[in-house]
């Protein structure tokens, strides 16, 4: 039964105009490689680092790139090039877990203020604007300075706000959607209310949602490097490559100079942030029915 | 010229107006009463305002509708005909009034009940592409009615499916197909489809080929047609296109501002239109042959707004019989033959047109 | 024999998209003369509003061109002319008024203001036809000859305090305060009711009368066309598939998806569920049926139409059919 659902799904996904023009549009082809890559590099992370990421080879630290460690070493000669293949999985968990955190709080919650309407809608959308008014990182900040670093309370901390965004979507788009003619329609025909929620609102606000999701993900990953390079997020030796920015920041000039340390990192959360970035866009731009003849 | 209305005449026409139009033909089964219905919105501003601002969307209006005839609602924008359907159909509740369903008096009835009595009704859109969800296919769109209520599983949900799509004229290749891959007149099969699976009584037609081009306005109609033969389907056929509701209806009721302003069969109408507006109405709208021109009407004004509307006839201050008179509201009364006008002056318009 | 106003010759348009090339005009011809209504009339997607766009210009050049043709108006052709050029002609001797009037007008401007900014572009910039002082007086002629009550008053209004009938009419006083001689109304009364329609319509033939101006109406409402025309075109799937005067068209009507056309409307007398109606569909405008566009839908159908692609044949005096059965066959 699911199986047929999900094969009528995608077959009337690719017969869409969006898939259409998503196809051509090349900020969608090298976004998508870029993002395929990493997601690749993630789960085969074994198979591709050479070296143990967290091994230390204290007779070759703060090596240059060479046949032997390709991306150099650093302080305690851990390969450059194993840790920024495992810190693929860093940055992967940080964004998949904030946004389903995230968007199980903030979706719910909007697509129940949007239908309802009303002094619920009032209620929500109310904490929705105070939510959105505090600055999220220095409140994640507070939040691990509360309760100690780490993985999970990066993401637990950058939810607490971050939720926001997306109820304020899905309210929008199930206002937007509440207006149209088979809403009514289903009506009609006797569907409850929670039916014509999960079978006709949401289906039709998913899009502007991934889209959303694709352009918080770079943000996300970025908040949690940032937080880990100011030592408070994952802490090192864990190859976290904000935490790797951190530790490589110390070694820029004199006395012991090794600056492409720094850089693989900053390079690979750039390569990252501007793959999703193309995805976000072009997903974005697809879903735009004023771009289709 | 005419002089005030003697007082008898305003007794018997008083007595005649407390009976629901069309009781004079009692044999004839009511499925649908409508009893001084009212539904007025407030503005948003009126909220917070100090004078609350009222749009008079449906405002006193009394009809019958019987079972097997289509009966026209005609009326320009704003005249409360759609709002008029949605009521029927339990999707609004209305300010004042009564509606009667099969005798069953849907305005005490909660949202529960009301969900149980949709079985028995339908409606088409005037946008069948809107009316659709682009996320269902044609299968599942046809699916729901029988899922929701209940009434078929399995191998004679399938049945009854195929069965539907035969009579609207579609295929079973048709049933894995998304809304949007097929044209503004398959989609209207579609929701016609999504309507005949239930088997109900009564259907609401609102404005079903307006957005549809002619030729395939002449399938749909030829269709509906078809259907409310075959199946017995009483018709609410709402538009603001008098050639579709000449066309089709029975009886035609004809509003003006939130009132019905006219109400007689449709030979009636076309002959003997007392409402000084149903006259407008008929002498304007263009007609397909060069060699009727249309009758020079004198056309003054704009139509009005229902938003707190001032006393007497709404039509008056456009109206080329108006006199002090209209300035009172007029009664929905009985000329004779199930025919009701709303005018002070209908005598008077009678006389004119049968010189 | 006067030289038309406007003669359209061989026009072709076509749009270039990524799924092929669409052909929505292909290949029209007809002329308005002075002081006529033309219609032309046609369902969707057959061409009619590409062809009113590509005689202004208006085509959207990414994915459309006009490959073809001549657009002679008052003597020039208009597909030769500069941007320049084209600007000044439009809004002044050849005006244009859409079908929506509620999305037409600037909502943050005043209506006087709107008027008065198209007459001081033409008149008084371009063509020192009046002086800056006079344009408020102008503004007020002009709504008042669109009958628009109270001008001295509503000048200053903004367009939301207009209902839509007004709206239309504030449209058509701008588009005629420069005394074109040739107006175009593409749908200009589907968006409103009947009766302001009819006020519309009046209104429109009265401007014809008193300013003389030509006028090309564009519907797919045979009761408009039957009611303003002196000649019409029908069009199908980018053709024009006849052509002639009201009278003649409408009462003998040649080509049979004209016949069928005028048959699927419903018309008093008409038997319910009798109303003839036209099987299939619209054909693809990128890949149409080879011979005659209307052939998979038409009764009379023969073998030649299935083949070659009929040319129009006079039959009488200013009609035309583009239809195998009465010649229209091309020599071998």
């Amino acid at each position: 039964m699911l199986g047929n659902k999900i094969r009528d799904y995608l077959r009337g996904l690719r017969r869409s105009p969006a898939f259409r023009y998503f196809k051509r549009d090349i900020r969608a082809k090298v976004g998508f490689a870029i993002v395929l890559v990493v997601v690749f590099t993630a789960i085969f992370a074994s198979f591709v680092a050479p070296y143990d990421p967290i091994e230390p080879h204290y007779e070759d630290r703060l090596q240059g790139p060479s046949g032997k460690y390709l991306m150099g070493t650093d302080w305690a000669g851990r390969c450059l090039f194993s840790r920024i293949v495992y810190g693929t999985r860093y940055a992967l968990a940080v964004g998949f877990l904030l946004i389903a955190v995230q968007a199980s709080i903030g979706v719910p919650l909007g697509l129940l203020a949007g239908y309802k309407g009303g002094r619920v809608d009032n209620l929500v959308m109310r904490i929705v604007d105070a939510t959105l008014a505090m600055p999220g990182l220095i409140i994640a900040l507070a939040f691990v300075a509360l309760f100690g670093p780490g993985l999970y309370k990066v993401i637990i901390a950058l939810a607490i706000t971050g939720w926001a965004g997306y109820a304020r979507l899905m309210r929008g788009q199930t206002l937007a959607v509440k207006g149209e003619t088979y809403i009514e329609a289903a009506k009609a025909i006797g569907e409850k209310d929670r039916t014509i929620i999960s079978r006709y609102v949401l289906p039709n606000s998913i899009s502007p949602l991934i889209v959303l999701m694709t352009m918080t993900f770079p943000a996300a990953i970025l908040l949690a490097s940032a937080m880990s390079f100011l030592g408070l997020g994952v802490m090192p030796p864990e190859p976290e490559w904000g935490a790797m920015l951190n530790e490589s920041s110390r070694y820029l000039g004199d006395p012991m100079p090794a600056p492409l340390w720094s850089i693989f990192p900053g390079i690979a959360i750039i390569v990252l942030v501007l793959g999703f970035n193309f995805l976000g866009d072009a997903l974005r731009d697809a879903f735009d029915p004023r771009l289709r003849e | 010229m005419i002089s005030e209305v003697p007082e008898a005449k305003i007794k018997e026409a008083e007595a005649k107006e407390t009976a629901t139009p069309g009781e004079a033909k009692a044999s004839e089964e009511k499925l649908i009463e409508v009893k001084d219905l009212k539904k007025y919105f407030l503005t948003k501003r009126g909220i917070f305002a100090r004078e609350k601002k009222w749009v008079h969307a449906v405002d006193d209006v009394n009809f019958n509708i019987r079972r097997g005839e289509v009966f026209g609602l005609v009326g320009e924008s704003g005249c409360g005909k759609t709002t008029v359907g949605k009521l029927i159909l339990g999707l609004i509740r209305p300010t004042a009034g009564e509606i009667y369903f099969d005798g069953h008096n849907l305005t005490e009835y909660n949202m529960e009940e009301l969900r149980k009595l949709r079985k028995r009704m339908g409606v088409i859109y005037q946008h069948p592409q809107s009316s659709l969800n682009p996320r269902m296919t044609v299968h599942t769109t046809l699916s729901r009615p029988m899922e929701i209520h209940k009434i078929a599983e399995g191998g004679k949900k399938e049945e009854t499916i195929l069965r539907v799509l035969k009579e609207v004229g579609l295929n079973p290749q048709h049933l894995d197909r998304y809304p949007h891959e097929f044209s503004g007149g398959q989609q209207q099969r579609i929701a016609i489809g999504r309507v005949l699976v239930l088997n109900p009584e009564f259907v609401v037609l609102d404005e079903p080929t307006s957005a549809l081009d002619v030729s395939v306005q002449a399938h749909i109609l030829n269709l509906l047609n078809e259907l409310q033969s075959k199946f017995g389907l009483t018709y609410l056929l709402i538009s603001h296109d008098l050639g579709i509701v000449d066309h089709m209806s029975d009886r035609i009721g004809v509003m003006y501002v939130g009132k019905m302003v006219e109400l007689a069969d449709k030979e009636e109408i076309r002959k003997n239109a007392l409402h000084p507006y149903t006259r407008l109405l008929l002498a304007v709208v263009p007609i397909v042959d060069p060699e009727q021109k249309r009758k020079g009407v004198v056309l003054k004004g704009e139509v009005p707004s229902a938003i707190n509307p001032p006393p007497g006839c709404r039509f008056h201050p456009r109206c080329p019989y108006a006199k002090p008179i209209c300035k009172t509201e007029p009664k929905f009364e009985d000329v004779g033959d199930g025919h009701y006008v709303a005018c002070h002056l209908w005598r008077a318009i009678s006389k004119e047109s049968s010189r | 024999m006067s030289e038309p106003l406007l003669k359209v010759q061989g026009l072709k348009t076509y749009f270039f998209l990524e799924r092929g090339v669409v052909k929505a005009v292909d290949g029209v011809d007809f002329e308005i003369k002075k002081g006529e209504i033309f219609g032309v009339v046609g369902e969707t997607g057959c061409g009619k509003s590409v062809t009113s766009l590509s005689i202004l210009r208006l085509i959207p050049s990414p994915p459309g061109k006009i490959v073809e043709g001549e657009v002679i108006f008052e003597g020039e052709n208009l597909l030769e002319k500069s941007k320049e050029e084209m600007r000044k002609i439009r809004g002044n001797r050849i005006s244009m008024i859409f079908q929506d009037p509620h999305t037409s007008l600037d909502p943050v401007f005043t209506v006087g203001y709107q008027i008065a900014e198209s007459i001081e572009l033409h008149q008084v910039i371009e063509q020192h036809l009046i002086s800056a002082e006079e344009v408020p007086r102008k503004v007020i002629e002009m709504l008042k000859l669109v009958k628009i009550p109270d001008p001295e008053h509503r000048v200053v209004e903004y367009p939301h305090m207009f209902s839509g009938g007004m709206k239309q009419r504030t449209m058509i006083a701008m588009m005629l305060s420069c005394n074109p001689s040739l107006l175009i109304a593409d749908e200009p009364t589907t968006a409103v009711d009947v009766t302001i329609q009819a006020q519309i319509l009046d209104l429109m033939r009265e401007l014809r009368q008193k300013l003389g101006m030509s006028i090309l109406i564009i519907t797919h409402n045979l009761g408009v066309i039957a009611e303003m025309c002196d000649r019409v075109a029908v069009m199908y799937a980018g053709n024009i598939v006849e052509q002639g005067d009201l009278k003649t068209l409408f009462k003998s009507p040649k080509h049979p998806y004209t016949r069928a056309l005028l048959e699927a409307v419903p018309k008093v007398g008409t038997k319910k569920g009798e109303l003839a109606s036209i099987p299939g569909m619209v054909p693809s405008l990128i890949t149409p049926p080879p011979g005659c566009k209307f052939h998979p839908r038409c009764p009379y159908a023969m073998d030649i139409c299935r083949k070659k692609f009929p040319q129009m044949v006079e039959i009488g005096k200013g009609q035309l059919a583009r239809c195998f059965l009465y010649g229209g066959g091309a020599k071998k």
